[in-house]
């Protein structure tokens, strides 16, 4: 019997689908290849190196799919399709670790890593012993809760503790002073595309930690608000695959932060505090300071107190610390993450320096990054 | 290579396919070069194992076939015994070591091969024989690394002369697209849940949601694979057998197997229970048979005592059937019998599913308050609000709401409505390109599952 003899009509039935499978088939085998995602902001994986030791070793077949599922066309509509409809078939919020909550997307970072506290407390206590246990000056502490501690409700949903950590490090930490900053962020201090926290809404949490840090302190400057992105999509976009949302990107300027120079001490390199060239870049937050950096100095020339501030930060402490330059002519901003703190003394003078650990939560949830 | 891998939907299976309908001849020895390179790029640690086994499979085929004659009984006998002792002997080796030495799909290899052994030499009535024949039977990449097992003379025919037709091949793509349909969009999404009961604020309850969701989950994903094969058998024109049939319906154990893994317990009967004596010598030796087979198909998924423990547990329940459980359930409302089912299956997976035995019990012990574990905790809520769609979704599809639905079309609707049949028609060309492509979202869009059947 002929193949295709037996019912014409039927054939009919799966061409739809012989069409979806062969274009699918043909665009994979031959279609453009891209070396990055924006969306997920890393490199795709490159076609793997056809080795004996490889081959025969199973790793192969492995590689190949990596470099396979990178490339499939329309990757990231396809990654969009996932997240929508893990929502909607099922009505699942979290998918792969993320949740649609509210009009944000948020990453799941639980449970309490108890081991995580542990060390960053024991890295914070090592740095105090090197460098600050026989220096003046006040030391303090702050914790930033994630968004997620303002929009999961707690103990029924996976949000990390916020209280619990806090006790903790005011245990943890005898020689630092405790910041709260809670009560002043909310659901709205946060992207909602993004981890990170809007700088136009910290005025109350810079006044706080101001206010504690600076007795003098009466209170903030006006400030005026400026938006250069109104299509900023954060980091969960990409990672969640999920593309309907987009924000705006707003900063605060003031004669303050006019004004001032930033240094980074590795490359000697100068700039501004805001940093135009990164609104077009994948990750638009590094707008403020120019992203990630180990080592760098804020100075405000036009400052009338000769105050200095040691800041110890994470990603989060970029879009803050230019609101401390109103009472400090001189912050020097340190990321562990980056720098062995060991070489600190290298570079930073720690005298007659106010001293400030500013960590988000999910960085001391998972402190291995610290150096 | 898995099934539900880019490389295989959008590379291998396309090309292989296309070259399978292009060849004029030689379609057996295309498929079994086909197959070796699906092993090799998959599982190249295990080809050597393959060989050996295919190879032992191939001598021992030719001497029991050339020494056929009556005067020859003992000296087959040994060619039996060497070739059945090397294939356990191998299959129990790895098993013990365990792994990533495993080679993939030793256990369904071995078993086709062992059977096939035993058919030459019980004289079984075959048409053909030749190591091409054998070779590709063994191999035959749909059903390589995890069944169904399917017994030589039961595919012979369609080795011989393929049952390549348009209707059949639709069926097997149709078959293929419902088979990684399951795997993926619910037995994937499932497996998340199955590890609740051991994170951070574990619960009775949570430890029955987490076994509820493997047992569904292990369904969907064997059931998927078996799906899958079935539907690429059908499209290179090769039948096999069915391996379940919605065996969560059952009201009785002894009825859970002849719907579960439903190619295994046939090797079982066939190759174990009735030489021993099946149900043929008095009430002991039928009690020593079942436990010998289910502590044997224990044995099978893994040289543990939690697999072992598992296939104890069920023979325990079949002899106990036997003997007067299965008369006290055929008195009683047939929903008890099924919850009666249920509730053993799901015990008896939590077993399975565990490490080792005594993290099974620990969790079994959970599942009943002990382990100083409250009743619910917490987070049970969101975990039970996050999945009970899913969960939902995937206990409706356990059951036969396809065929019944089919049933009711065929018998009720397509009369009544003659421009029904037109519409499904247009649905289902309008469904598979719609499967096909949620599909390969999920596998983008989500972190790859193997099945869990590759460990056996």
């Amino acid at each position: 019997m002929n193949f295709f003899q037996y019912n014409k009509k039927t054939i009919f039935l799966l061409l739809p689908l012989f069409f979806c499978w062969t274009i699918l088939s043909i665009l994979l085998l031959f279609g453009p290849r891209e070396e990055y995602s924006e969306a997920e902001r890393r490199k795709l994986a490159s076609f793997p190196e056809t080795t004996l030791a490889s081959l025969t070793g199973g790793t192969y077949g492995t590689l190949m799919e990596t470099y396979l599922k990178d490339h499939f066309p329309f990757r990231d509509d396809f990654r969009s399709m996932a997240t929508l409809t893990t929502h909607s078939l099922y009505g699942r919020t979290e998918n792969n670790g993320y949740l649609l909550s509210n009009g944000h997307l948020l990453l799941i970072d639980y449970p309490l890593n108890p081991d995580s506290l542990e060390r960053a407390a024991g890295h914070f206590t090592t740095i105090y012993q090197q460098y600050l246990s026989d220096c003046e000056g006040t030391i303090y502490f702050s914790i930033i809760p994630d968004k997620n501690h303002y929009l999961m409700e707690a103990n029924t949903t996976p949000v990390l503790p916020y209280e619990e950590m806090e006790a903790y490090f005011i245990d943890a930490l005898p020689f630092a002073e405790f910041i709260s900053i809670e009560e002043h962020l909310s659901a709205e201090s946060y992207y909602r595309t993004d981890t990170h926290w809007r700088q136009e809404t910290l005025l109350p949490v810079a006044d706080a930690l101001l206010s504690s840090m600076v007795p003098s302190h009466t209170g903030m400057s006006d400030y005026e608000c400026i938006t250069p992105l109104t299509d900023f999509q954060g980091v969960l976009c990409g990672n969640a695959g999920y593309y309907g949302i987009w924000e705006n990107l707003s900063y605060l300027n003031a004669s303050p932060i006019q004004n001032a120079s930033v240094t980074h001490l590795e490359t000697g390199k100068a700039n501004t505090v805001y940093d135009e060239n990164y609104l077009a870049d994948a990750d638009p937050y590094s707008f403020f300071l120019s992203g990630s950096s180990a080592l760098l100095v804020i100075e405000n020339p036009f400052c009338e107190n000769e105050r200095n501030l040691i800041l110890f930060r994470d990603s989060f402490g970029s879009s803050i610390a230019p609101l401390l330059l109103e009472e400090y002519s001189r912050i020097t901003m340190i990321d562990t993450r980056y720098i062995r703190s060991a070489f600190l003394g290298e570079y930073v003078d720690f005298e007659n320096s106010d001293v400030l650990f500013l960590y988000s939560t999910m960085l001391l949830n998972d402190s291995v990054t610290l150096k | 290579m898995i099934f539900s891998e880019i490389t295989f939907l959008y590379i291998f299976l396309p090309v292989v396919l296309l070259l399978y309908y292009v060849l004029p001849k030689g379609k057996n020895l295309f498929l079994l070069i086909s197959s070796l390179v699906f092993y090799a790029y998959g599982s190249p640690h295990g080809l050597p194992y393959f060989f050996m086994v295919l190879f032992a499979g191939i001598l021992g085929g030719y001497l029991l076939d050339h020494f056929s004659l009556p005067q020859h009984q003992t000296f087959r006998k040994i060619i039996l015994w060497i070739c059945l002792l090397f294939c356990i002997g191998q299959l129990f080796f790895f098993k013990y070591k365990g792994g990533s030495a495993l080679p993939v799909g030793i256990s369904f290899y071995s078993f086709q091969t062992m059977g096939y052994l035993i058919d030459l030499y019980r004289k079984e009535p075959m048409q053909k024989r030749n190591w091409l024949l054998f070779s590709t039977y063994v191999s035959f990449f749909p059903q390589l690394i995890a069944g169904p097992i399917v017994r030589y003379q039961d595919m012979e025919q369609d080795l011989l002369k393929k049952n390549c037709s348009f209707p059949a091949f639709q069926q097997g793509v149709e078959r293929f697209l419902i088979g990684l349909s399951k795997k993926l969009l619910i037995a994937d999404q499932l497996s998340e849940m199955h590890l609740l009961w051991a994170g951070s604020s574990p619960s009775v309850f949570l430890s029955w949601l987490s076994a509820i969701a493997y047992t569904l989950q292990i369904y969907f994903d064997f059931s998927g694979y078996s799906d899958m094969a079935i539907g690429m058998g059908k499209m290179f024109g090769i039948r096999l057998p069915e391996n379940f049939n919605y065996p969560y319906v059952s009201e009785s154990i002894t009825e859970f197997w002849r719907r579960w893994h439903m190619t295994l317990s046939s090797w079982f009967k066939d190759y174990v229970y009735i030489p021993l004596g099946g149900s043929r010598k008095g009430m002991p030796r039928t009690i020593r048979n079942l436990l010998v087979v289910f502590m044997l198909t224990g044995l099978w998924h893994g040289i543990g005592w939690q697999f072992f423990t598992w296939g104890l547990f069920y023979g325990i329940l079949l002899v106990m059937e036997k003997l007067f459980l299965l008369n006290i359930l055929k008195k009683i409302p047939k929903f008890i019998g099924h919850v009666y089912t249920l509730f053993m299956v799901v015990l008896g997976f939590v077993l399975f599913a565990a490490p080792s035995l005594s993290e099974g019990f620990k969790q079994i012990q959970s599942m009943f308050g002990f382990n100083n574990l409250p009743l619910i905790s917490s987070l049970d809520g969101y975990y039970l609000k996050d999945s009970l769609l899913l969960l939902c979704f995937a206990a409706l599809f356990s059951f036969p709401v396809i065929p019944w639905l089919k049933k009711c079309y065929q018998e009720n609707w397509s009369k009544s409505n003659k421009a029904l049949p037109m519409v499904v028609s247009v649905g289902k060309s309008l469904l598979y390109p719609v499967l096909l492509l949620l599909c390969s979202a999920w596998i983008i869009g989500h972190s790859a599952q193997p099945f869990l059947y590759f460990q056996f």
